[in-house]
């Protein structure tokens, strides 16, 4: 009977102490997607001469097409806002007249541990929009929180935050 | 004038019937055996069982220390369980550390299965009530291209949590008052209180890695039993 119980002790004891799988739904990167004024429902591709982040020096793209973007947000510790500057062709045939577009968000932040092999991610909730020259007809808002599908890649695995109409 | 004669001999028969019927049921109802008054149960305590977990106290090293010690007092086929520990971790991440301490304590009812064994052994079931007060820490980087990498630097001051568990286990005697036993316990409803809103908490105290719903605990324990009063011998039922 003794036996029988520590081969049960054993076998729980072994079962007990599994850690999950590495699936990391945190992101900083902000999902845009570029729609026609006229049409919502159709994207449009818009050319961009380049983007620049708030706390950053580089830049996140130089001229390019794009009909939807991944922007990261600035991940200093102390930073609850992010400024994102457009730039781009007004006129996708004729790239000499630009345009400049400004986003300043902001966001709260929390910080969770998954486990000790994937580690600790911040995970940003709240996202608001607090300075822009965008009307607000030109904005429309589908989700405040920064998140991803971690079995896929691509933007699509990125929850859409933001839906600009030109 | 025949078919009345027929209509009064049916009506008697019939009567006669319910009548001898009845006897019969009257006959039944008086020969059925007396109940048995069942034996009056006696809930007074009659020992105090102490013991503390193996387990924590083999685990304690580098990332682990803690101690938890265990009591029950039986109440007939009813024991109330108290459990009172402490734990701290001290994790290497990926990517960073996290340390974290506090004492936790349960509280519940277990009830014995085995009501028949002579030595008075025990396969129970039971609930538990936890809570626990606890700190913790957290340093990691985070990185993202365009960006320096961040050092991030969080703690949580004082996080109070409650769960609930089902467990089950042995308890087997071994040699006058020293017993064994273990107990296996499915934790449930983890909630925290406290902490603040940049840190969400991650290893509660007694319950584990709060994100996890339900998680699962063992103890392997050793118990003295310190008895107060002799039980009477236990009937043990033949079929």
């Amino acid at each position: 009977m003794k036996f029988v119980v520590l081969m049960f002790v054993s076998l729980v004891l072994a079962s007990c102490f599994n850690e999950g799988d590495c699936l990391i739904s945190a992101t900083n990167y902000v999902h845009f997607q570029f729609k026609k004024k006229t049409n919502i429902t159709t994207d449009t591709t818009v050319a961009f001469t380049s983007i620049t982040v708030s706390n950053s020096n580089s830049l996140l793209l130089q001229d390019s097409l794009s009909s939807e973007l991944l922007i990261p947000l600035d991940i200093s510790t102390d930073a609850t806002s992010t400024t994102f500057i457009f730039h781009r062709a007004d006129d996708v045939d004729n790239p000499t007249i630009t345009a400049t577009d400004t986003l300043q968000v902001t966001y709260t932040k929390q910080s969770k541990v998954i486990s000790r092999d994937c580690g600790a991610f911040t995970f940003y909730h709240n996202l608001k929009i607090i300075r822009t020259n965008l009307s607000s007809a030109q904005i429309k808002i589908i989700s405040t929180d920064l998140i991803k599908d971690p079995t896929s890649s691509g933007p699509s695995a990125y929850a859409i935050n933001y839906q600009i109409l030109y | 004038m025949l078919s009345i004669i027929r209509y009064c001999i049916s009506v008697y028969l019939a009567l006669l019937l319910a009548q001898f019927a009845q006897a019969q049921e009257k006959t039944t109802t008086t020969t059925k055996p007396k109940a048995i008054p069942k034996p009056k149960i006696d809930y007074s305590p009659s020992a105090l069982r102490v013991g503390t977990d193996i387990i924590s106290l083999v685990k304690t090293g580098q990332t682990f220390k803690g101690w938890e010690l265990n009591g029950d007092i039986d109440f007939s086929r009813y024991y109330l369980a108290v459990d009172v520990g402490s734990w701290a971790k001290n994790l290497t991440l990926n990517n960073g550390n996290y340390t974290n301490g506090g004492t936790y304590f349960r509280m519940g009812i277990d009830v014995n299965f085995l009501t028949n064994d002579p030595d008075r052994n025990m396969f129970f079931l039971g609930f538990r009530v936890g809570h626990s007060l606890f700190h913790e820490t957290l340093t990691y980087q985070a990185t993202s291209p365009l960006f320096s990498p961040a050092n991030y630097q969080l703690s949580n001051g004082s996080v109070s949590g409650g769960w609930g568990e089902l467990t089950t286990g042995l308890r087997v005697k071994i040699w006058k008052g020293l017993w064994m036993g273990y107990t296996a316990r499915m934790k449930f409803a983890p909630g925290t209180k406290g902490n603040s809103a940049t840190l969400a908490p991650y290893d509660m105290p007694g319950y584990g890695i709060v994100q996890n719903k339900p998680w699962w605990g063992f103890n392997y324990q050793v118990f003295w039993r310190f008895a107060w009063r002799k039980l009477p011998p236990v009937v043990v039922k033949k079929d």
